[in-house]
């Protein structure tokens, strides 16, 4: 009995101490892994000329860590790109634009924490961000209570719309690509449809749209399956789906590496049938991780019009500077936020008066890198806007300028 | 109270096989194809549990302690071969290469290294020099210089080790150019072993000498062909990228070994003290990864047989049949090391009682030490191949670590079968498990049947004699 109640001392032990690690370090939620990435610290840009105390300070919230850290990091990035250029043309009114950087993570709670170091510590009144509903979601009924502008090149999630007065987004909401996305696959013939949703706000939104579009249009969802933001494997999920032998297969994700990772496994398994999905899982990383498991992959995506110059001089702009590219359209978006806000800046005067920011917001019409003459209405949700259709193109014909994939024309609206 | 009555007992493990068994056996005939699916997804995901369960059995069989470190051992696997391969074949999308780790990893191998040599040569020169004519020259004794000497052989090659890992670590991509001097010494000295060892049981030690001196010329050609041929084929960097990998995830379980645990088992009472430490460890090495590669989950590049195989309306990856030849390559390999070598009656020994083995000559803690190395080399192993099949994060340390032990306990702690065997019934069991449920459960399920065991049968199905 000797090693018997070693062992039972041993699994004693044991259990409590795993149940820790359980709670602490698995949670459910997309758990931002423990500690220890360094947040990017306040980003401080050139404000060489004229007076770099007297700069306009402008909060921006990223998701620069963790699941959602490639669109966090291309949109802080536009967003830099665009404050050199305003600063270097002599900034807004002879003032310099400052962007004070916090990493808001995917999620709530570090979109809070980030949110009050920027209105607490550093006293802004104007935050750019986020890239995650989730965050977004967490954040903003505090920007609205205390009158903080929070308005975001990406959130995209439908309950945005209802979040206040005081948020704004240049990025089109969830519903649209849902609307979009049920008749798309109305439209290909669709009529039984597996799901398979990352378990976050935004990929939730994506899911609930589309799957209720394509039910008021006639169409069944034969199976659904869910995954936490952790999870790299889904073959066991994907053979459940694939066993109810649906039409097509619909992915909503919220990290471009799930996303990827999804139809490259599903391919694995044997799966020919369409897949149809929304932008993230056309990014670049996902594109690179599926590789031709992507191939005719189709997608509901804000697309930058190729015949747009300004847009085609943002992306060639970028290229130079930070030698990649991946979410045209959202690093268009992000970069129009901060001319939209110089442009407000400009009117106002005065980085905290987000009153008469709010009401600029609401008068204005502008035309930049993603649209021309598109203003906000009055739940601050952008107008004139619209979606593509676009398909993933073979390896052999993916390239830097058509991003992988190739336009297939504006979304069915029937 | 029920644990207690073993007729009680019984009566449970009946009552709950036989309720898998009639629900696995309705599933299939609702739908064989996606029940063979399943079981195709259970043998690859047990493959790699199983691969995690005989480390830890191991271990825990020799030592009477998890050492935790083998989930960090997993994910330094995995990532290791991230480290070496993504700069080529990702399209330096993540490449990551830091003079800092470098350096880390090089002072890690001098290190152990430096150990190794010691500790392996030192008492046997020792014995060599004494009175004897002709003994080792460096401690011939009377000047007292051998000693010295020898240390400053042995600081020589070991740090000559710590450059060398440096090198492979800093050139990833011309890994095969950089190692090849080391695999042709290696299949040299591998060869003239063999060669001696073969000579001896045949004719004795009459004519060793002048043997031993023709058969190191034919195997150094030989060594030199292989380095040449290897230096010569690019292909072969996928391999050597895993074996460093493991080399290097084995190197660091040694020297936590030496460097930390050592001392707490000559002073702890308590392997719950080690258990802490060591899940200290692991935390502390999951942090460094994060450090190094930030969090999130990346994917391992493309290996070989990523193209389904159908059969019988099932689907499995060619690279999963190759994981689950690993994982019983590596199963018949460690049951050979253990039943029929010196190596491994020594283990079984410091199993049964350490004392004792070490009264009777026994070194038990070159013995401990090489079997922590195999261990953290199992856990790699697992680790990349996991890695290979979906994708890498900083965690997954963790979710390995969990499984390979309730696969451990499911089969019967510190039975190298029931390793096996606790291995691929979990992973069934996981697949089987969420037939009917949402996918979300399948962690649920494994922790169910951890719970179950360790109430009911805590030895496993296949105890330990």
């Amino acid at each position: 009995m000797g090693s018997f109640s070693k062992l039972l001392v041993v699994s004693l032990g044991l259990l409590p101490v795993l149940l820790l690690m359980g709670i602490a370090c698995g949670g459910g939620a997309p758990a931002p892994a423990p500690t220890a990435v360094e947040p990017m610290e306040t980003v401080m840009v050139a404000t060489a000329t004229p007076d770099p105390a007297n700069a306009f300070r402008i909060g921006v919230m990223e998701s620069l860590t963790g699941p959602g850290e490639t669109y966090g990091t291309v949109s802080n990035q536009a967003k830099q790109m665009a404050v050199e250029e305003i600063n270097a043309a002599g900034g807004v009114n002879g003032r310099m634009i400052e962007l004070i950087v916090e990493d808001s993570k995917c999620n709530a709670q570090d979109a809070i924490t980030a949110y009050n170091k920027l209105t607490d510590v550093d006293g802004v009144k104007i935050i750019l961000g986020t890239s995650c509903s989730g965050a977004m979601l967490g954040a903003a009924p505090l920007a609205e209570k205390e009158g903080v502008i929070l308005f975001s090149g990406l959130a995209t999630n439908p309950d945005i719309a209802e979040a206040g007065d005081y948020i704004f987004r240049t990025s089109m909401s969830d519903a649209q690509v849902g609307v979009d996305t049920g008749n798309l696959l109305w439209a290909d013939g669709v009529r039984n449809l597996a799901t398979i949703t990352e378990a976050t706000d935004y990929a939730e939104g994506v899911r609930r749209t589309t799957v209720a579009h394509f039910e008021t249009r006639g169409g069944k969802v034969v199976a659904e399956e869910r995954y936490a933001s952790d999870v790299t494997d889904f073959k066991t999920q994907l053979t459940k789906l694939l066993g109810a032998e649906p039409d097509a297969l619909h992915i909503a994700a919220q990290s471009e590496f799930t996303g990827g990772t999804i139809v490259k496994q599903a391919r694995e398994l044997g799966y020919e049938g369409p897949i149809y999905s929304e932008v993230v899982v056309i990014g670049t990383t996902a594109l690179e991780i599926a590789g031709e498991a992507a191939t005719g992959l189709k997608a509901i995506t804000a697309d930058l019009d190729p015949a747009n110059n300004k847009a085609q001089e943002v992306l060639s702009n970028f290229r130079a500077k930070y030698d990649y590219i991946t979410l045209p359209w959202y690093l268009g978006s992000a970069y129009d936020d901060v001319y939209i806000t110089a442009e407000c800046l400009k009117q106002t005067g005065d980085d905290q008066d987000a009153d008469g920011f709010r009401d600029c917001m609401y008068g204005i019409t502008w035309s930049g890198a993603i649209g021309d003459n598109y203003s906000f209405d009055e739940k601050g949700e952008v107008v004139g806007l619209s979606n593509a259709v676009v398909e993933v193109l073979p390896v052999a014909e993916r390239s830097d300028n058509n991003q992988g994939y190739k336009v297939l024309g504006g979304a069915p609206t029937e | 109270m029920l644990s207690n009555l073993a007729g009680q007992r019984t009566a449970l493990a009946v009552a709950l096989t036989a309720l898998v068994v009639v629900y696995i056996g309705w599933k299939i005939t609702q739908s064989p194809e996606q029940a063979l699916q399943f079981a195709f997804n259970g043998l690859s995901v047990g493959a790699v549990y199983a691969l995690l369960a005989m480390g830890f059995t191991l271990v825990y069989s020799t030592v009477w302690f998890f050492d935790l470190y083998y989930g960090a051992a997993a994910a330094l696997g995995a990532y290791g071969v991230f480290y070496l391969r993504s700069q080529e074949t990702l399209g330096g999308l993540y490449a990551v290469n830091s003079p800092y780790v470098n350096i880390v990893f090089a002072v890690v191998t001098a290190g152990v290294a430096a150990w190794a040599l010691y500790t392996a040569f030192h008492g046997r020169l020792r014995s060599r020099s004494s009175p004897v004519p002709g003994g080792f020259p460096a401690f011939a004794g009377k000047t007292g210089r051998g000693p010295t000497l020898f240390r400053v052989g042995v600081g020589a090659i070991s740090a000559g080790a710590g450059v060398y890992m440096g090198l492979v670590l800093t050139f990833p991509t011309q890994i095969h150019l950089v190692l090849s001097p080391a695999v042709g010494a290696l299949t040299a000295l591998a060869a003239v072993w063999a060669l001696r060892k073969s000579y001896r049981s045949i004719f004795g030690n009459t004519g060793l000498r002048p043997f031993t001196v023709v058969s190191a010329v034919a195997a150094a050609v030989l060594g030199a062909y292989c380095g040449f041929l290897l230096s010569g084929a690019p292909g072969a960097k996928l391999f050597l990228s895993w074996a460093v990998s493991c080399l290097l995830a084995g190197t660091v379980g040694l020297a936590l070994y030496r460097g930390l645990y050592v001392y707490m088992r000559q002073r702890a009472r308590s392997p719950l003290i080690m258990l802490v430490a060591s899940l200290g460890i692991l935390l502390a090495i999951t942090a460094f990864i994060t450090i190094v590669f930030q969090s999130a989950p990346r994917p391992l590049p493309d290996t070989f047989g990523s193209a389904p195989w159908t059969i019988a309306g099932a689907n499995i990856k060619g690279f999963n049949v190759f994981t689950v030849g690993v994982a019983l390559a590596g199963f018949v390999g460690l049951l050979l090391l253990l039943k029929k070598t010196s190596f491994g009656r020594a283990v079984r020994a410091i199993g049964d009682d350490e004392e004792v083995s070490k009264v009777v000559g026994i070194n038990t803690t070159v013995i401990i030490a090489v079997v922590f190395f195999i261990g953290a080399a199992f856990a790699a192993m697992a680790g990349l191949l996991s890695g290979h099949d979906t994708a890498i994060q900083p965690r997954m340390g963790l979710l390995l670590l969990l499984k390979g032990w309730i696969a451990s306990v499911v089969g019967g702690i510190g039975n190298l079968y029931g390793a096996i065997v606790g291995g691929f019934i979990l992973g069934m069991l996981e697949q089987f498990g969420i037939w009917d449920l949402a996918g979300e459960w399948k962690d649920v399920i494994s922790f169910v049947v951890l719970i179950l065991f360790l109430s009911f049968w805590p030895m496993g199905l296949l105890p330990r004699k």
